[in-house]
């Protein structure tokens, strides 16, 4: 029945629409052949310089063409009655009425503010004027500026709200980007679209991206409901223009350098501070005879002999676009390398190697096809960073200068440990390895990817202003790993006996397919834009990773040639291959303004996730939004000063899935559940996760209310505040250990719990303006946000221990009425000076505090006045959220000459620093000792003595404000120059464009943080099991891999 | 008619998506509804609850209850924070997930066995019905072994036999109802479980729990809640009834002693006996129940034969391990110098004329000794596991520990007598003066009585550094546990060992010598109180 009555609209609504497309087509065929008549002339700017690729379109049609490479055009028109449309990027576009001209010269005017601007909202683009929510456009043009090869760095400081971090300096590394605070424990990255095919920015040559749209507020990202609980971030790819082709070469070689050296104890330094430390332990063995630390020199400088000076880079790029009236294309070729500031035997490298090629035809009058295909190759070599395991830096820190790197003598032909004195007092532990050595041995792992992304899409005129688009996209990713680790012993308690041989490789296919029908239309002064659209995600996977430990038959160290120890056969062969994630999502939108001074959205998404069960595998994103463009009111009409102000409200809300599969699910697994029978392993199987139905969405609601303004014709202002709140985060609750199932027996059920609020403000500002010849464009942005979790179960979720050091205790953690991931521990007091003080510690029933200690231990503070001190004791420490960022911009321009700087910091936050694993007696120290330990009544109130970590007091061992560090910075990030040689001198060449151009990153950091590098992007890791841990912790320092300062040349040649 | 194809496929393309589209199934697992059908099911069900036992760890019974015993203090390494310390000192702990580790893996285990008692009834045993009591008998071996672990460490705990919510919380049980549970559990193997004797016991069921394990067990919780709880039985439970458990497993079960008690132990038969040739092996005849590891598994490892041996040296043929539970010189002293127990127990270093420089190896309570049961042995200055079992001692020993000896078969035989028709009992006398006369290897040291006190003795110095003695003494004090302070004390300075290695020994936060308010109980993990609302209360004298 149901289906009949639809049968039967469709009927109707067809037939209707034929007959009037017929009347249409009709139109245009007739006055097709009764006026066409051909304009021609030049474009220019007011300078007079002609201006190549000017699109000049016949208004209300599809008919069009672009100005050539000397600024010509000729365009078929339909006749006297009709008007042409210049549009250039940065210029104000411009109508003229043909009448009787066949010669129409064009001068078009830069827009300086703006006005015309189209940005991308989600499914199709919206004027800026218009837009009634927080997004932020980034052009070409601005993030190519920092010739960075990475699109995530040149966006750093661009985006008041929006916090990129690099997760550590080594070359392809990736970034954290967070827009407006921490809102789920479960990873905070926005959801990026490239030409609407999910996707990452990794993949990307800056070059080819045409601008960036990001969607900060839930009203404008809810359009994609069940991912944008963290934002949005829709990449334009460049597209090709009607008129003879362009070739663009982009060339740039650049050195980098490590900006801030450690410094860490040379060997005399070193030998006396251990020998300082046990005499302060009372120890029976002073390591180190006087004799012997006299004959020392200054030892081995780690950190230097691991450096790569000057360390090299390059890119190149060509790119090709062009044209004719109903084909464009643009194709683009890339290629860059990039060596670590620490690149000991080639291991810190990285290479991308990239095509892509998109084309748009109109193929008939009603239909435009199109596609976007882009493939990178990378390869990387790595260092390990991040965690206080495997981390290269930490291991050049830690290590003893007395060891020298090389020794031809030893078996490795790398220097080890030897023991001082004949009773082996020294040498012989952990952190005596030599660094150098593990680096030959250990990081030689090669990860390569090949990733194909890419969209086919048709767009169907069906009627005036009805649209139809369906785009098909899809993604394509190859990874593959090798990796060989070298037996070796580097003390007899850190070897490897046998080698390691690894192979893995992975493939993963995704399709997004979207399908959406738009229809604009204006009623007098009302204007109304509405989509209705289909999406329907799915994919497939494929992984296979092998290992074996044995011996080499032949030299090249791949799996074939690994022979098996003859008693240990031991191999790792897993695999899995399977379908991956389905999503089936309905959405609608609808945009209206009354002369373009009242405006409202409203959008509605519905999604549907493989990821949740039955009962809540749908979720609804509503949002709504509104605008009132003041400035055309009468009374303001006429302002001098004011040309233009929006104000603008929303509301809206977002969702998050959860950031594993089958989370809802009851399985039974295998995993760990052997055990020896009869002399062998038997397979056991029970259950490893218990269902929960009723697991739903993360849902994220955000209001926010701000204001555009243009006033005094050159200045800009912005302002956004917004609230959010992140709440229902998808977590395992932990349960009782009688129910069996919690710990390692199976895991702890997830469930929806928890809440977190983001609120704060954003400001942008932006003067810009000619002065004759000279081009200047200044803006600043500044950002507020205030992060605090609301709720939470048993309202504490707590983070990992042994994150410092082994054995280290919990320092971050989730509470109600904190920030996500604030520090905590004991406050401290200075160091007890005399016998006495420690004595004279008492609380207010006279009974000693701490009744251990010695002079030169660190003194606690018994916060809540107990009259214990004890784990009750730890407050909040810090906050590793900054209260304020801000970026601050200039771009200037005077003839030919360019510069433009770009600045970027951030204030309130602080750092968690240890570079040495406090459990432990021999890892050596960071100079600042000599002058901050104390040593003796009134020394110092600082640190503590040093001592061999077995002192009574856990001086180090108790986490205490000793290690934490204000976080504030600010960077000159980049600093670039270039000239463009003058047209009139290149005409005859052929040459369009000639540009040179130099510029420094990173070139300065005023910080009072004392270790590398204050911008950290610790994070996230994967645990043993594999899992994501602690997606929300940060600010923690263990030793991170710095950014480095770079110097770079380079030039561009249009022709 | 073109453009209508064109719209009305556009439009199908909009809608018609199934439900099928978004159902997906994993890989890697399986989901519970469709697992537990067949009898190759049932095996790794089965498998997967033996698997709980190698989860015993750092803070397993096994070492805790050497530590909390006179025969060991805490040990370590001085950089781990003093638990050990603190477990040696009275029990305490300061950290809220202290004895997490025991509490989670015995429930785990009760949880896994429960899962196969309730599923085994769905799988479809048709011809294999002697497989399904032999499976049901193991699977409630298992469970009681864990409720019992539980029962001796923290005293009246929520016994567990049915599959309850995540989040379902359960009052204490008390302590007859707890040991009945645990006695019926034991009984249902004693009756059902694989029966062949020793000799004959097929080679691929070995590791698995038999009638005789269940019955040494039965006789074991037995003697501990009569013990403990001073009381004369438990309802079916009477000493005569449990008599004639371990008398049948004395009697018909296969077992036997090996002729030198060194043999038994890895490291002991290379130290003592002059080689590997010597040692009994894992499948030996006085094993009446171990839990088995194997070198060549990557992952079922023993991983608290890691912690045993000293810490950061291999010196031949003793193995690295990471210094736990150092002997106290009281029990060296205890032994005859002419008993072979004392010196395939104990590693003296002195004795043996090793230097140990447990100072840079940063030994906690160095006492100069360690045992060696368990240790790991090594060959030259290499640990073994290295050269046997893979690359990584921590990772890889495989030596199963016996958890049920014959020696303490024969020894809860001679007492189960004794109780009945005391201390003149002759048979009583020959199961005591078996053990006896086997460790001096001559029977001038035999006891002419078999009294309560000689079996207690004997019991110390046969299964020392085994994890039986704390409780052994828990319950010799047949519920007056002020008896406890005279034989259990810290271990600082006075007792003759070195302890200047420890790891802040003044800083510990021992508050007093309060095992008799503890009734020798161990502290209940705080975490898992709160977890459980507050529905228990904390053991009493924490």
């Amino acid at each position: 029945m149901k289906e009949k009555l639809n049968l039967k609209w469709y009927k109707r609504l067809l037939s209707k629409r034929m007959t009037m497309l017929f009347l249409a087509n009709f139109f245009v065929c007739f006055s097709l052949y009764a006026q066409q008549r051909t304009i021609t002339g030049t474009v220019r700017d007011v300078t007079g310089e002609t201006l190549v690729g000017v699109n000049i379109v016949e208004k209300g049609t599809t008919n069009g063409t672009a100005s050539s490479i000397d600024g010509t055009y000729s365009l078929k028109v339909a006749g006297n009655n009709t008007t042409i449309t210049a549009n250039y990027i940065g210029y104000k576009s411009i109508d003229i009425s043909v009448g009787g001209q066949s010669v129409i010269d064009i001068t078009m005017d830069k827009d300086v503010l703006g006005i015309d601007e189209v940005v991308v909202v989600g499914y199709g683009v919206q004027k800026k004027k218009l837009v009634t929510g927080a997004t932020v456009q980034i052009k070409n043009e601005e993030f190519t500026k920092n010739n960075t090869t990475r699109v995530e760095s040149a966006l750093q400081g661009l985006t008041p709200g929006m916090s990129i971090v690099k997760q550590s300096g080594q070359p392809g590394s990736d970034f954290n980007i967070t827009i407006r605070g921490l809102s789920s424990i479960n990873g905070n990255g926005p959801l990026v679209l490239i030409d609407g095919v999910p996707g990452s920015l990794s993949m990307l040559n800056p070059s080819d991206i045409e601008s960036i749209d990001v969607l900060k507020d839930a009203a404008s990202a809810a359009i994609y409901g069940s991912r944008a609980a963290n934002g949005v971030i829709l990449v334009t790819s460049k597209k090709g223009k009607a008129g003879e082709a362009q070739i663009t070469y982009d060339a740039s070689f650049s050195i980098s350098n490590l900006s801030n050296k450690l410094d860490m104890l040379n060997a005399k330094e070193y030998a006396t501070i251990m020998n300082e430390a046990a005499t302060n332990e009372n120890s029976k063995v002073i390591p180190y005879s006087q004799d012997y630390i006299d004959a020392l020199g200054e030892g081995t400088d780690w950190i230097g002999e691991a450096l790569n000076e000057n360390a090299p880079s390059q890119s190149h790029y060509i790119g090709i676009t062009g044209g004719s009236e109903k084909s464009t294309y643009s194709i683009s070729l890339s290629y860059n390398n990039e060596e670590g500031i620490f690149n000991f035997e080639n291991k810190s490298e990285f290479q991308r190697l990239g095509f892509r090629v998109n084309s748009e035809h109109q193929v008939k009058k009603y239909l435009k096809i199109g596609e976007n295909l882009t493939y990178t190759h990378r390869r990387s070599t790595s260092m390990g960073t991040g965690n206080q395991y495997n981390n290269f830096l930490r291991d050049l820190m830690v290590a003893s200068p007395l060891i020298p790197v090389y020794d031809e003598n030893s078996y490795d032909g790398f220097g080890h440990a030897k023991a001082a004195n004949s009773n082996k007092q020294n040498g012989d532990v952990d952190a005596q390895s030599n660094p150098i050595a593990r680096m030959h041995n250990d990081f030689n792992g090669i990860n390569k990817y090949d990733d194909i992304i890419g969209d086919i899409y048709a767009e169907i005129q069906i009627l005036p202003g009805l649209k139809f688009r369906t785009d098909f996209g899809a993604t394509l990713g190859f990874s593959n790993y090798t990796s060989a680790t070298d037996s070796s012993t580097l003390t007899p308690y850190t070897y490897n006996k046998k080698p390691d041989y690894e192979q893995k490789m992975a493939r993963t296919f995704n399709y997004n397919f979207d399908n959406v029908f738009s229809y604009e239309k204006d009623f007098g002064k009302h204007h109304a834009l509405a989509i209705l659209g289909v999406n329907a995600q799915d994919g497939t996977y494929f992984n296979m990773r092998s290992v074996r430990e044995g011996y080499l038959q032949n030299a090249a160290p791949v799996l074939s040639n690994v022979k098996a120890d003859t008693l240990v056969a031991s191999y790792t062969v897993e695999g899995d291959f399977g379908e991956g994630d389905s999503r089936f999502s309905y959405f609608g939108r609808v945009s209206y303004d009354f002369d373009e001074k009242y405006l409202a959205t409203v959008s509605l998404r519905r999604d549907g996730s493989s990821r949740f069960g039955k009962n809540f595998r749908y979720g609804y994103f509503p949002s709504l939004s509104a605008g009132w463009v003041i400035s055309k009111e009468s009374f303001l009409e006429t302002s001098t000063w004011l040309d233009f102000l929006k104000l603008r409200a929303s509301w809206g809300q977002n969702g998050k899935e959860p950031a594993e599969k089958f989370q809802y699910m009851a399985q039974v697994g295998s995993d760990d559940r052997e055990y020896i029978i009869g002399g062998g392993e038997l397979i056991g199987v029970s259950p490893i996760l218990f269902a929960n139905p009723d697991l739903k969405w993360e849902a994220s609601e955000q209001i926010n209310v701000g204001f555009d303004a243009r006033f005094l014709k050159d200045f800009r202002f912005a302002f956004d505040w917004y609230q959010k709140s992140s709440k229902d985060w998808i977590m395992q609750k932990p349960v009782a250990g009688v129910s069996g199932i919690a710990g390692v027996s199976a895991t702890d059920p997830y469930v929806n719990a928890g809440n977190v609020k983001n609120s704060g403000v954003e400001l942008d500002l932006g003067f810009q303006k000619e002065f004759g010849k000279f081009y200047l464009d200044l803006s600043a942005n500044l950002s507020y946000n205030k992060n605090v979790v609301t709720e939470v179960p048993d309202s504490i979720i707590h983070g990992s221990e042994s994150v410092l050091y082994n054995g280290a205790s919990e320092f971050y953690q989730i509470r109600e009425g904190m920030p996500m991931g604030y520090f905590f521990g004991h406050k401290t007091a200075g160091i007890f000076q005399t016998p006495e003080e420690i004595t004279n510690y008492v609380n207010e029933a006279g009974k000693q505090y701490q009744k251990a200690a010695k002079p030169g231990d660190v003194k606690r503070v018994d916060t809540n006045n107990d009259g214990l001190i004890n784990d009750k004791d730890k407050v909040m420490l810090g906050n590793p959220n900054p209260d304020f960022m801000f970026g601050f911009k200039v771009n200037a321009a005077y003839k030919g000459f360019d510069f433009s700087m770009n600045i970027q910091g951030q204030t309130g936050n602080q750092i968690v620093k240890c570079y040495r694993p406090q459990e432990t007696y021999y890892p050596n120290y960071t100079s600042d000792i000599l002058t901050n330990r104390w040593t003796g009544e009134g020394s110092t109130n600082r640190y503590p003595r040093v001592t061999k970590n077995t002192e009574a007091n856990k001086n180090w061992r108790e986490f205490s404000d000793l290690y934490v560090e204000d976080g504030d910075y600010l960077k000159i990030k980049s600093i670039n120059i270039g000239y463009d040689l003058k047209q009139s001198l290149l005409k005859k060449t052929g040459i369009q464009k000639f540009r040179i151009y130099a510029s420094a990153t990173n070139l300065f950091t005023l910080t009072k943080y004392t270790g590398m590098d204050p911008e950290i992007g610790y994070g996230a890791y994967y645990n043993s099991d594999g899992k994501l841990t602690d997606a929300y912790a940060s600010g923690i320092d263990v030793g991170f891999y710095p950014t480095a300062s770079t110097y770079l040349f380079g030039i561009n040649v249009t022709f | 008619m073109k453009r209508i194809i064109i719209l009305s496929s556009l439009i199908l393309l909009m809608i018609g998506c199934s439900e099928d589209f978004l159902e997906k199934q994993p890989t890697t697992s399986s989901v519970v509804e469709n697992f537990y059908q067949s009898p190759e099911d049932a095996t790794q069900a089965i498998t997967t609850i033996y698997n709980m036992l190698t989860y015993e760890d750092w803070w397993s019974k096994f070492i805790l209850s050497n530590q909390a015993s006179d025969d060991c203090a805490g040990g370590g390494g001085s950089g781990d924070g003093g638990g050990y310390q603190i477990t040696d000192r009275g029990l305490t702990q300061t950290s809220t997930t202290a004895n997490k580790e025991p509490w989670r893996f015995c429930y785990g285990l009760i949880y896994r066995a429960n899962t196969y008692i309730q599923a085994e009834t769905q799988i479809d045993w048709t011809g294999n019905e002697g497989l399904k009591k032999q499976y049901l008998a193991e699977a409630r071996f298992l469970r009681a072994y864990a409720h019992f672990y539980l029962a001796q460490m923290f005293g009246e705990v929520p016994a567990v036999t049915t599959i309850n919510a995540p989040d379902a919380v359960f009052p204490r049980t008390p302590a007859s109802e707890l040991y009945t549970i645990i006695l019926d559990d034991l009984k249902y193997c004693a009756e059902n479980g694989l029966s062949d004797p020793y000799s004959s016991m097929k080679s691929e069921n070995w590791g698995r729990a038999t009638k005789w394990a269940a019955e040494a067990m039965i006789a074991r919780v037995f003697l501990y809640y009569t013990g403990y709880y001073n009381q004369e039985s438990l309802g079916e439970y009477t000493v005569a009834s449990v008599s004639n458990y371990i008398e049948d497993c004395i009697n018909n079960s296969g077992h036997d002693l090996v002729s030198q008690y060194a043999s038994l132990w890895y490291v002991s038969a290379r130290s003592e006996l002059g080689g590997l040739q010597y040692y009994a092996g894992e499948r030996n005849p006085e094993a009446v129940w171990s839990i088995t590891y194997d070198a060549s598994s990557n992952l079922t490892w023993s991983k608290l034969q890691r912690m045993i041996g000293p810490r950061n040296t291999n010196i031949e043929p003793y193995g690295n391990g990471w210094g736990a539970i150092p002997v106290l010189p009281s029990l060296w002293n205890l032994y005859n110098d002419a008993d072979s127990r004392k010196k395939a127990t104990i590693l003296s270093w002195d004795d043996e004329g090793i230097v140990y420089d447990y100072n840079t190896q940063q030994q906690a309570q160095y006492s100069g000794y360690n045992t060696k049961k368990y240790m790991i042995s090594a060959t030259g200055t290499t640990n073994e596991v290295e050269i046997l079992g893979g690359k990584d001692w921590q990772t890889k020993a495989y030596e199963d520990i016996m958890t049920i000896r014959f020696a303490d078969v024969l020894l809860m035989g001679a007492e189960l007598r004794v109780i009945k028709s005391g201390a003149a009992d002759g048979t009583a006398l020959t199961y005591l003066n078996r053990v006896r006369q086997r460790a001096f290897g001559s029977a001038s040291y035999n006891y002419t009585s078999a009294s309560i006190e000689n079996i207690m003795a004997e019991r110390r110095l046969e299964l020392a550094c085994e994890g039986l003695r704390y409780y052994d003494i828990l319950r010799s004090c047949k519920g007056d546990f002020s008896k406890l302070s005279g034989i259990l004390t810290y271990n600082d300075e006075s007792d003759g060992a070195d302890y200047s290695g420890s790891a802040e020994t003044s800083s510990l936060d021992v508050d007093g010598n309060n095992f008799a308010a503890r009734k020798g109980l161990f502290q209940i993990p705080q975490s898992e109180l709160e977890l459980m609302g507050g529905i228990i209360e904390q053991n009493p004298g924490f």
